[in-house]
């Protein structure tokens, strides 16, 4: 014998109750279909929807002109300076040419570290280093030959010139040789501060979460419901049912399922050290999610679909660095902002919040070869942990908030020429 | 009787005829669900207008999983919209700092109160109260589920279930004493 719940009776009682429509409602849906075959948004929607499209746009606008504004603060002010001196050098090359015996004892000829001398050596084919005294425009006065004086000097790159191409085949001058031949008080396997310091690396990165997430949910009967129930016919003679076990109803679930996080970037570094690198930039995160109601059996699925805008900061050390390829550490934080959010309920859209901004912190390890001197592809695995941000909106971040990622990217070195 | 698989079929055919038939079929069900969520009659009127536009718009991304499934798909659309309605017209409060008060409410005998009044005394539940109870008894959507969708934790919906809960029940014995039933 069942004893119900009056709340059940009041289901069953008005579960397939039905009532009149008023006159003319059909006429008014049928007037708004041929006015607006393709408007399934609600006219207060349409409204709501024109304020937060232009806070999209201005976020955006104003996320891209925080890294562009960065990247311009932290470009490096020999960049701006290497043009005209690299001018002044090609004006300056036929007398060069002329002066060929002074040439290799000027300063004009790079007096380098190993490490640079290598670099320059096996990738600068096409472009050629020379040294200029920031104290004096005139680089190429016999008074200022090649001192030891490195914390006044720059390094600038010159386009080929045919005129020095019996130069640069021509051996190297004896004490540039020795230089570079007896350098071993410099096992250090990266480059010097001084050096290091000039690129700015700009890249493009993806990131994919490595964990989707499922969770199905049975739907319990209310506690209330369930102490109202006479389980004797379910039960094995003599026994009873523990109060606090839950009772599963059938036919009903709740299914979730989070798809792995997808991010791609715009990502900005900046060299601090030798080893120390700061990188910023701009990351477009996609979430998506599907909830599953099955009701009596009948499953109804909604979609969500989050766009978040995320500006990450993070630190690197590096750790190693080989012929071609480093390895390094990377820790950060980074802030995302949901910009947009849809949810679609069996087709049709219905009313979605937006997110907070969430907040997480990130780590992890990474190798970056150089596919040519200029360009580097890397492979960084880390964790990523998602801060509580107070929202109520369902999404991976909440239900999985530490997760493993693995970020593959590509960076231009713009200062390249420093290491 | 056309089955659903069929009248979908006249729709997505293109029969004009069949939307209409459509809107004859499910009109006085979403008449009902909408006065539970919707307090106001012209109000109900709007939420049904927007679900049926909805409803034509959109039903060819509707995924058809046999004969029911149209109607529940029709009703969830009815739900969602109403939801909307009462959340950008009403003023809903939804808190789980409740004052505390005794729940000394007899069960009262819902069959011998009629369906009409039954959904007006639903409809009169101050908005948070109406919407939790809507969709836990009558949705048979989880806590949970129920926080997601309104934006509120599921220990708050919990809470003010068992507050309409009280309330609804008190209302329905008012109205059993009041007509000697």
């Amino acid at each position: 014998m069942t004893k119900k719940d009056w709340t059940e009776q009041l289901r069953e009682r008005l579960a397939d109750y039905e009532t009149d429509a008023p006159e003319g409602l059909w006429a008014d849906i049928e007037r708004r279909l041929t006015q607006q075959p393709s408007n399934v948004v609600a006219p207060q929607k349409q409204k709501s929807a024109v304020t937060p499209l232009w806070q999209r746009w201005i976020s955006i606008a104003a996320l891209v002109a925080l890294v562009a504004g960065t990247g311009w603060w932290l470009w490096p002010k020999e960049q701006t300076q290497k043009e005209p001196l690299a001018k002044k050098e090609q004006m300056q090359s036929k007398p060069l040419a002329k002066q060929e015996p002074e040439l290799r004892e000027s300063p004009v000829r790079p007096v380098r570290t190993e490490s640079s001398l290598t670099t320059e050596n096996k990738y600068a084919p096409y472009g050629k280093k020379v040294r200029i005294n920031q104290t004096d425009n005139n680089i190429l006065s016999p008074s200022h030959a090649p001192a030891d004086n490195q914390a006044e000097t720059e390094w600038a790159e010159v386009p080929p010139q045919p005129q020095r191409s019996s130069q640069q085949q021509s051996p190297a001058p004896p004490a540039s040789r020795s230089r570079a031949e007896v350098s071993p008080q410099r096992p250090s396997p990266l480059p010097s501060p001084t050096k290091n310091r000039k690129g700015v690396t700009i890249g493009l990165m993806a990131n994919n979460g490595l964990m989707a997430y499922n969770h199905t949910n049975g739907v319990q009967m209310s506690p209330e419901m369930a102490s109202r129930y006479d389980f004797s016919d379910y039960l094995p003679p003599g026994s009873t049912r523990a109060t606090e076990e839950p009772i599963w109803l059938i036919g009903y679930e709740e299914r979730q399922h989070h798809d792995h996080p997808i991010s791609f970037g715009l990502t900005l570094s900046y060299p601090l050290t030798n080893r120390w690198t700061l990188s910023t930039g701009l990351v477009y995160t996609r979430l998506n999610s599907q909830f599953v109601n099955v009701l009596s059996s009948t499953p109804i699925t909604t979609d969500q679909r989050l766009d978040y805008l995320g500006v990450p900061l993070n630190v690197q050390y590096h750790v190693l660095k080989g012929k071609g390829w480093k390895a390094y550490a990377s820790a950060g934080a980074q802030l995302d902002w949901n910009i947009r959010a849809k949810r679609n309920t069996e087709g049709v859209n219905v009313n979605a919040r937006n997110d907070h901004p969430q907040w997480s912190l990130a780590g992890g390890i990474g190798v970056e070869y150089d596919i040519i001197p200029l360009v580097g592809i890397y492979a960084e695995p880390g964790l990523r942990y998602y801060l509580k941000n107070d929202s109520k909106v369902d999404n991976f971040f909440k239900d999985q908030p530490f997760n493993w990622t693995l970020q593959i990217g590509i960076r231009l070195n713009l200062g390249k020429e420093g290491k | 009787m056309e089955t659903e698989q069929e009248l979908l079929d006249a729709i997505r055919g293109g029969e004009r005829e069949a939307k209409r038939r459509l809107y004859e079929r499910y009109k006085g069900l979403t008449m009902a669900i909408a006065q539970r969520y919707v307090a106001d009659y012209e109000d109900v009127r709007d939420v049904v207008q927007d679900a049926f536009v909805k409803i034509l718009t959109s039903i060819d991304g509707f995924r058809f999983q046999g004969e029911g499934t149209l109607k529940a798909w029709v009703s969830s659309i009815v739900v969602h919209e109403a939801i909307n309605h009462v959340r950008s017209h009403e003023r809903m409060r939804l808190t789980d700092r409740l004052p505390d008060e005794p729940d000394d409410e007899e069960e009262p005998d819902v069959g011998r109160v009629p369906q009409a009044v039954l959904i007006k005394l639903v409809s009169q539940l101050p908005p948070g109260y109406r919407m939790v109870l809507n969709l836990y008894v009558f949705e048979q959507l989880s806590h949970k589920e129920i926080a997601r969708l309104l934006g509120i934790t599921p220990g708050t919906s919990a809470s003010q279930y068992a507050r309409a809960k009280q309330e609804l029940a008190k209302h329905i014995n008012n109205y059993l004493k009041n007509n000697k039933l």
